[in-house]
């Protein structure tokens, strides 16, 4: 019952219903007083039935109390001293009444005897003289002015029967009678009001007891109390020195007198709080003082509950303590309800401070995010006018400087390409955080993009080491990945690896593994670290390996998918397999949808090196950002700690896991491992270009299959000679293969501080201008999508060279023709610009002249079917409407031996694109009539459905005729292959990025566009025949 | 100096006035690399980039603030226009001018007219201000040309 009513009270916060302190149904007796509908005119105490003991009395005690405790003396003199002033009240009314009596007695003795004197006159008067009657007579009445005591007896003038005649003897007989009769009544009141007196007298004789005063006081003061305390949950007791109980008021019912007077809590309780109640009495009791405490009864008798009790000490007259009193109030719901509350406001508090937190954190989620994207925009707005420094010294590069400026230019260069780099790392880094970073799923053959690495990494390499690549022949030749991002770890790697590698070996090691989670370092079948070699010899492979971290078990593939085992069949792949290109699949941008037969291979990579190694120390923040393995190697080394940051994150977006082993002055092992997709289905095309395209930028257009399958690769050092001595206009290398996203600037540095570059030995300037002034193969190298192509420009460097290619003479011949080819462009324009100035003398006119022939050949080129068709220059179409930017692109494309046609809007590029083929698309975002993100996508529609349907939907008209022509020829199937569009865009920030690449752009470009990127452009995405 | 006379201007002449340009933040190196860009195959070309971004601005200035007197503002073409001149100060690095056109992008977006006029009105007097110097300029090069 009480837990029902509890759990009222806990839902009805605001209603407060006490309940009885102690069980309803405990027993009916229990029921102590019986207060039914106490009505106004009822008096509240006269229907109160109380039980005949509600409380446990030891009157002994009581009396002792009251006689020897000084509280319970100064309560009887009070009662004495009451009753007294009742009494003496009592006295003062009586004898007030006597006087009001006695008073009238006299008044009336004194009436009679003024009544006896007129009467004796009058009758000496009648006999001697007749006095003559009034008629007033009759109305005279003297005994009416007698007062008249109230509630009396009433006497009428009785007039008599017979008005008899004045002055007769019957008048006069009357006249006695009727005097007789007042005077009979007089007597009889004054015998009344005798016998009154005596009757209060009488009453006040009985009253006198003093003892039943104060008993009906008393009792009446106790039904007062039963009838206030009887529902009160409390409990009022008095316990003596001992602190056994010799009172209690509403005690347990069910607990008898005998069960409680002479006994103390203990023993009559047993449970918690039980002690504790009587330590706390007996403390008061000690004391002296008055306290209160709430203790909680956990009892066999009344289960849980919680008392306030109130104590206080009793003292004797003599001051001694000699018993407590106390009073406990029930008062567990209160209790329950603050603990009820004070859990509320504690969990208020815990969710105020988690709210805190999390706006704490989100505020500073916001600022991190904030910061990044300000250091991406800063470093995009330091990049763009760094880029026109850079790009400028390149020009000045180009004129004639004599070896002293060149050398300082170099320098300039090399320093503005680290700064380059340094700002891409931190963009990257800043993709990679904020998520924006996307993959791209192209197919690329990890052969070709091992040896590439290799390759470019030992044109510049300035060391006697061997550069090896070991592929065993499990890996399939073909996979699906982000071949951009693996290169860029790889190359990141190598460089690292050469750096820090003075002699012996630097390589690379890709083996297939069926169990990611089961690999283990230095379970490389050649790599092989064994601890039980006690004395390693300096530069060989064997050594201790300290691992910095485990293998992820739970990897995701590019679909995000958990990979499990990888299927047995993944090892299966022989150097035959072929995947096959399916609808465009191996195109970049979005991740591609990929189909069932498609399976998953991982693949790991070992990067080993025969170098300094890492001290055990370092190996913890070895990948953290801007944390390099010691001052000192920064020092020595230089760079920013950045690279293997960006390699960690790249190998942990795409799935894998990047770990590394180590050992002091032994070597190191960078080990990856990455999912990739695999198409099973055997590649039926023998398109070359579909598989260039397939191949994405690693692939060699002219690469026989043996080169395409084979296992191993070994690059020497080149003798240093040609190295130093050779010069030429190129750039440093670079060896960074990060696409164009964000409109990255592609140069790259010879400038060892930063992890990505490769080493030259120490940093002094001198020698960084001497590694400029180096032949410029390395340039082309990275850039040309074709390794070997890497030497066209510097043939005699190649006699010197020692890498180990055969196809470089092939190659230096095209690119020779490449060169001539340009060049004679170059002078043939030239020569006409020399006709045409000679003939306009004003060079205002000239230059307006020359405007309107540029927006003439602008407007003229709207028309498709004018643009020239060659087959030796690549055919480009920039989409642009702004006057300006078409005249900045023009000339550029012009410096760099190429010919645009321009369009204005994205209209008239996708009627360009139906009427015409095009090599690339230069593609403004922001245009009037379309925009070039729509323009695109109904580009990509057409390359993927083969009908312009999206477009005619769109509101483009074409040409008919134009249109008819060409569906049914050759160049419908030609202008179906993916044109690479490039977005031209200000905004260099990822949302622009996401935009570009979700409506099918390949890359964009940052404005202000200038040659170094349109440069990087046409290697990335120009064939290499074009 | 030489016999009273003014030495004719040369290329150096001009890339300084580009630096001062930029000095006094009118102008960032943009226009200074279009200037290297200049070939001798086009040595109109630096000359003709002023010239077009000259006469293309005013042109869509007077078209916005036509647009922007109306009561019925026609929001989608003065966008256009305001993309329009931002991206041709962008282009040949006029610095202020694309602050300027910036603020008024700013303002276009926020909706508020009154702001998009008063931006207006900066765009117009930066450029004002520019198109001195670029006369100047073209002026420069152009006697550097006929020299």
């Amino acid at each position: 019952m009480d837990c029902e009513m509890e759990n009222e009270h806990s839902e009805e916060m605001d209603m407060e219903v006490l309940s009885s302190m102690w069980p309803e149904d405990i027993n009916e007796e229990g029921k102590m007083f019986n207060l039914e509908k106490p009505g106004a005119d009822h008096d509240m105490l006269e229907g109160v039935k109380s039980k005949e003991e509600p409380a446990a009395v030891d009157f002994n005690r009581l009396v002792d109390l009251t006689t020897y405790s000084e509280k319970g003396s100064s309560q009887l003199s009070n009662l004495v001293k009451s009753w007294e002033y009742k009494q003496a009240n009592a006295v003062r009314l009586l004898r007030e009444e006597l006087d009001s009596l006695s008073k009238q007695q006299k008044k009336v003795e004194l009436k009679k005897l003024e009544m006896i004197e007129e009467h004796r006159f009058e009758e000496h008067k009648y006999g001697g003289n007749k006095r003559p009657v009034s008629v007033l007579d009759e109305v005279y009445d003297i005994w009416q002015e007698v007062p008249r005591r109230k509630n009396d007896v009433v006497v009428h003038d009785q007039r008599p029967e017979i008005e008899a005649e004045y002055d007769t003897i019957i008048f006069w007989k009357q006249r006695a009678i009727h005097l007789e009769k007042l005077l009979e009544a007089s007597m009889q009141r004054e015998q009344i009001a005798l016998e009154k007196l005596q009757e209060s007298i009488q009453s006040l004789e009985r009253q006198s007891s003093p003892v039943e005063e104060l008993s009906q006081v008393l009792r009446r003061a106790d039904n007062y109390l039963h009838f206030v305390l009887q529902n009160a949950p409390v409990v009022i007791g008095h316990q003596d020195n001992e602190l056994r109980y010799r009172f209690i008021y509403n005690h347990f019912p069910s607990l008898g007198e005998e069960e409680i007077i002479g006994k103390t809590d203990v023993e009559i309780f047993a449970g918690g709080g039980v002690k504790e109640s009587q330590d706390f009495k007996r403390e008061v009791l000690e004391r002296g003082v008055a306290a209160k405490r709430e203790i909680t009864f956990e009892t066999e008798l009344f289960g849980s509950k919680t008392f306030l009790i109130y104590v206080e000490p009793v003292f004797s007259k003599a001051g001694e303590t000699i018993g407590v009193n106390y009073m406990g109030m029930d008062v567990t719901d209160q209790v329950r309800k603050r603990e009820r509350v004070a859990q509320l406001r504690e969990e208020i508090a815990v969710q105020k401070a988690k709210e805190t937190e999390l706006n704490k954190s989100i505020h500073i989620t916001e600022e991190t995010m904030r910061a990044k994207q300000m250091l991406a925009t800063m470093s995009h707005e330091i990049r763009s006018p760094l880029a026109g420094v850079v790009s400028m010294a390149e020009i000045l590069s180009t004129s004639k400087l004599d070896k002293e400026q060149r050398q300082l230019l170099s320098v300039m260069l090399s320093s503005g390409d680290l700064v380059l780099q340094l700002i891409n790392d931190i963009l990257d880094l800043s993709k990679v955080e904020s998520g924006v970073m996307r993959l791209e799923a192209t197919k690329f053959r990890p052969r070709e993009v091992v040896k590439h690495v290799l390759q470019t990494a030992a044109a510049s390499l300035q060391k006697i080491l061997t550069l090896e690549g070991h592929i065993t022949d499990d890996v399939p030749v073909e996979v699906i990945g982000d071949v951009l991002r693996i290169r860029q770890i790889l190359t990141n790697l190598i460089s690292n690896a050469i750096k820090f590698t003075h002699e012996g070996k630097v390589g690379i090691k890709l083996y297939v593994v069926t169990d990611p989670c089961a690999c283990k370092q230095g379970d490389s079948p050649n790599i092989k670290y064994k601890e039980e070699q006690s004395a390693p010899v300096k530069g060989s492979h064997d050594h201790n390996i300290q691992s910095t971290s485990k293998c992820r078990c739970d990897q995701k593939d590019f679909d995000g998918q958990k990979q499990g085992e990888v299927p047995c069949q993944c090892r299966a792949h022989n150097d035959e397999t072929r995947t096959s290109l399916e609808n465009g699949t191996s195109t970049n941008g979005d991740r591609e949808e990929y189909l069932p037969h498609e399976t998953t291979v991982w693949i790991r990579c070992d990067v080993h090196d025969t170098g300094i190694g890492i001290p055990e120390k370092a190996l913890p923040t070895l990948f953290n950002k801007y944390m390099q393995a010691g001052a000192d190697t920064a020092r020595k080394y230089g760079g920013t700690g950045l690279g293997l940051a960006i390699c960690k994150q790249l190998v942990e977006l795409m799935g894998g896991q990047l770990t590394v082993s180590s050992k002091e002055h032994q070597g190191s092992i960078f080990t990856f491992i990455l999912p990739y997709k695999v198409s099973t289905m055997y590649d039926c095309s023998d398109d070359p270009d579909e598989l260039q395209d397939m191949m994405g930028h690693d692939a060699a257009n002219d690469m026989n299959d043996d080169d395409a399958n084979s296992g191993f690769f070994k690059f020497q050092p080149r003798t240093l000679g040609p190295i130093f001595s050779a010069s030429g206009p190129g750039r440093s290398q670079t060896l960074r293969p990060n696409g164009f996203g964000l409109g990255a600037i592609h140069t790259r540095t010879a400038y060892p501080q930063d992890s990505s570059s490769f080493p030259s030995g120490n940093n002094t300037p001198k020698e960084i201008c001497l590694i400029e002034d180096a032949c410029s193969e390395v340039d082309v190298t990275e850039t040309s999508p074709e390794p070997e192509s890497s030497l066209m420009y510097s043939p005699e460097c190649n006699n010197k060279n020692s890498i180990v290619n055969e196809q470089i003479k092939h190659d230096d011949e095209n690119s020779q023709l490449k060169i001539s080819s340009i060049n004679t462009c170059s002078s043939s324009q030239r020569r006409k610009g020399d006709l045409d100035m000679t003939k306009i003398s004003d060079p205002r006119e000239m230059c307006q002249m020359q405007t309107k022939s540029e927006r003439s050949s602008e407007c003229t080129s709207n028309d498709s079917r004018d643009i020239p068709k060659t087959t030796s220059k690549p055919k480009i179409l920039l989409v642009e409407d702004s006057k300006i930017n078409v005249m900045v692109a023009r000339s550029m494309m012009k410096q760099l031996g190429h010919e645009i046609v321009v369009v204005n809007n994205g209209v008239e590029a996708v009627r360009a694109i139906h009427s015409s083929h095009f090599d690339i698309v230069f593609m403004d975002l922001y245009m009037p009539l379309m925009d070039g993100l729509e323009a695109t996508r109904l580009i990509r529609s057409f390359e993927e459905t083969g009908n312009w349907e999206a477009a005619i939907k769109a509101g483009v008209e074409f040409d008919v005729s134009h249109s008819n022509s060409i569906t049914n020829g050759q160049q419908s199937l030609s202008s179906r292959k993916r044109i690479p569009i490039i977005a031209m865009t200000a905004n260099a920030l990822s949302e622009s990025a996401d935009e570009c690449y979700a409506n099918g752009m390949d890359s964009f470009v940052s404005k202000p566009v200038t040659l170094n990127n349109l440069r990087q452009c046409f290697q990335e995405y120009l064939p290499p025949s074009l | 100096m030489d016999n009273g006379r003014l030495a004719p201007p040369t290329t150096n002449d001009v890339l300084e006035r580009l630096r001062s340009l930029e000095y006094q933040g009118l102008l960032d190196n943009l226009l200074r690399y279009y200037y290297e860009l200049k070939t001798e195959d086009d040595p109109c070309y630096f000359v003709n980039i002023i010239q077009v971004f000259l006469q293309d601005v005013p042109k869509t200035i007077d078209s916005m603030r036509e647009i922007l007197y109306q009561d019925f503002v026609n929001f989608a073409r003065l966008k256009d226009l305001i993309v329009k001149v931002k991206g041709s100060a962008n282009w040949i690095g006029a610095l202020k001018m694309s602050q300027a056109s910036s603020n008024l992008l700013h303002q276009f977006e926020i909706a508020s007219k009154s702001g998009c006029m008063s931006a207006l009105t900066e765009v117009k007097v930066v450029f004002d201000e520019l198109r001195t110097h670029l006369d100047s300029l073209i002026q420069l090069e152009l006697e550097v040309f006929a020299k």
